[in-house]
């Protein structure tokens, strides 16, 4: 047997074990006075959560407290309308607002001080301030995944547009450019590599703004179903929209990712500094 | 002609007044207030958060902040402690064995895809909603951040390093001892002021599920009694807490860094 066939087998030998553990130590009796934590009411079991997928897929009508057949694609479809369109809206705004400041010395210098001070807030926690003030409908939602995606692009943009190399901009002065040829064929290009670099990134901040906007005030999405499933201890409700929220998050930053590396290919990697959710 | 510097200064200026005049004379134009976000119950006033942040501090109701402040940064610190540790032996670990890092690192980096703060709700079902849930939360997000540098921390240095100690005569544990932990160690250091900030976020996200205590939790009490100025205040609390933990870990990296192998290989 080859190295690399072993190291697989153990994986999934280890894979195995974990979900045996998840599944039976909860069964054992008088278990949760020495360990809390195997208890099957909070945990659930692999062996539910299994059955409840199950259930979703095949079965329609009502089927208990919170997840209903065919709901869970409509949660899933309205938190990614509102990740897509937060992430879309974020990321022009930022790469517009960071290319005109970083070409604006005087006006940058004069921002300076409260960039710095916004870019300190930890954005997380300003998301009840924009429930308070727009609700808890789509557009809310949207505001919230602007507001964190735009701040992560706009600081990224403006660190590419204030790194950009003055030895070029005189060349291309000295052969006669002029200031619009110069923006279109050297300094937009230059910025949106940087804009382009921190997409994965910009993508990660937009589901954290609408999901933790669906924890926080939602009246629908995967984060209020998980909400709900907390509040009313439906374990397995909860390992299941948390589940199909783990793979829409994962598969939509691997888009961002194919994305950046498709439109990146020509040059190395920009990231600046300050992104932070 | 004015000098440029002097117009930076009156510019900024300008700016910190024109915001504060417009956030406090907007909200009571009664137009604005009817048919705009600009509702003195929905942003509150400049006015009004001064007056308020004076009393839960210092003034007539003080403490109230401080007690919730406190809640949010020991949970954080502790967590942090706990999960930079954690993710210092763990990188140290990994790099150092090929069986660990074939078994254990794609676990690392499929749960690493996720964003943590979304796995809030299942740590507050598991943990409850005292400070063990607040604890656990700033655990793994710290363990993520401090695990993936200290991994390429010891796992990054040149060979020529290792062998010249070999050659020196230098044993295994000799090697671990003064040249790849040392390494780590700079890297997770480095790591230190991002994953103390991510920490106090993932925090303030668990207190958002019912906490009693902690500054998430006076947000969320605010939001569901519409209180903005208390809103207003606890936000700021978070932003003024926040900044000066990334800071002081800053600080404390600059001064303990000094003895990074750059400096005295050289």
């Amino acid at each position: 047997m080859g190295r690399r066939t072993a190291l697989v087998a153990s994986r999934l030998v280890l894979v195995a074990v974990i979900l045996a553990i998840w599944q039976w130590v909860p069964q054992i009796p008088g278990i949760t006075r020495w360990a809390p934590i195997f208890d099957s009411f909070f945990i659930s079991s692999p062996a539910r959560i299994a059955a409840k997928f199950w259930e979703l897929a095949t079965t329609t009508g009502d089927q208990g407290a919170v997840l209903k057949s065919g709901n869970l694609f409509v949660q899933l479809w309205a938190t990614l309308w509102a990740t897509l369109l937060g992430f879309v809206v974020g990321v022009t705004s930022g790469f517009l607002a960071g290319l005109v400041l970083s070409q604006t010395r005087t006006l940058a210098d004069i921002l300076n001080p409260y960039l710095v001070a916004v870019n300190a807030l930890p954005r997380v926690a300003l998301v009840p301030l924009i429930i308070m003030i727009f609700g808890t409908g789509l557009g809310a939602k949207v505001v919230l995944a602007w507001l964190i995606v735009f701040f992560i692009v706009f600081f990224n943009t403006y660190a590419g547009g204030r790194a950009l190399e003055p030895s070029l901009v005189d060349s291309c002065r000295i052969l006669g450019a002029s200031r619009r040829q110069l923006l279109r064929t050297v300094v937009i290009p230059h910025v949106a590599g940087w804009t382009f670099a921190i997409l994965p990134l910009a993508m990660s901040a937009s589901i954290i703004g609408v999901v933790v906007g669906e924890f926080v005030g939602g009246a629908q999405g995967l984060g209020y179903i998980i909400t709900v499933a907390l509040g009313q201890l439906e374990a397995t409700d909860l390992f299941v929209a948390l589940l199909t929220l783990c793979v829409v998050a994962v598969v939509l930053i691997g888009l961002a990712t194919r994305l950046e590396k498709r439109l990146l290919h020509w040059r190395p990697e920009h990231v600046g500094e300050g992104g932070q959710a | 002609m004015l000098r440029r510097s002097t117009l930076v200064h009156a510019g900024r200026l300008l700016v910190l007044v024109a915001f504060l005049a417009a956030w406090e004379t907007l909200p009571r134009i009664p137009v604005l207030r009817a048919r705009t976000f600009l509702d003195p119950n929905f942003v509150s006033l400049p006015s009004l958060v001064a007056v308020r942040l004076w009393q839960t501090t210092f003034g007539s109701k003080a403490g109230y902040l401080w007690v919730h402040a406190g809640a949010s940064l020991g949970a954080a610190l502790v967590g942090f402690v706990c999960g930079a540790a954690a993710g210092f032996v763990m990188g140290l670990a990994l790099a150092q064995s090929t069986v660990a890092r074939g078994l254990l690192k794609p676990f690392i980096d499929a749960f690493s895809a996720v964003p943590p703060i979304l796995l809030v709700p299942l740590i507050t079902l598991v943990f409850g909603l005292g400070t063990t849930s607040k604890i656990a939360t700033s655990v793994y997000i710290v363990f993520f951040v401090v695990f993936y540098n200290s991994y390429k921390g010891a796992s990054a240095l040149p060979e020529s390093m290792t062998a010249s100690c070999r050659l020196l005569g230098g044993s295994r544990w000799d090697i671990m001892k003064t040249v790849i932990v040392p390494s780590s160690a700079a890297w997770a250091f480095a790591a230190f002021p991002t994953a103390i900030g991510y920490a106090l976020i993932g925090v303030v996200v668990a207190e958002f599920f019912g906490s009693p205590t902690g500054l998430g939790s006076i947000i969320i009490t605010s939001m569901n009694t519409g209180s903005a100025t208390d809103l207003m205040v606890s936000i700021l609390a978070l932003a003024v807490m926040g900044s000066g933990l990334v800071g002081l870990a800053r600080l404390a990296e600059q001064r303990l860094l000094h003895w990074r192998p750059e400096y005295w290989v050289a």
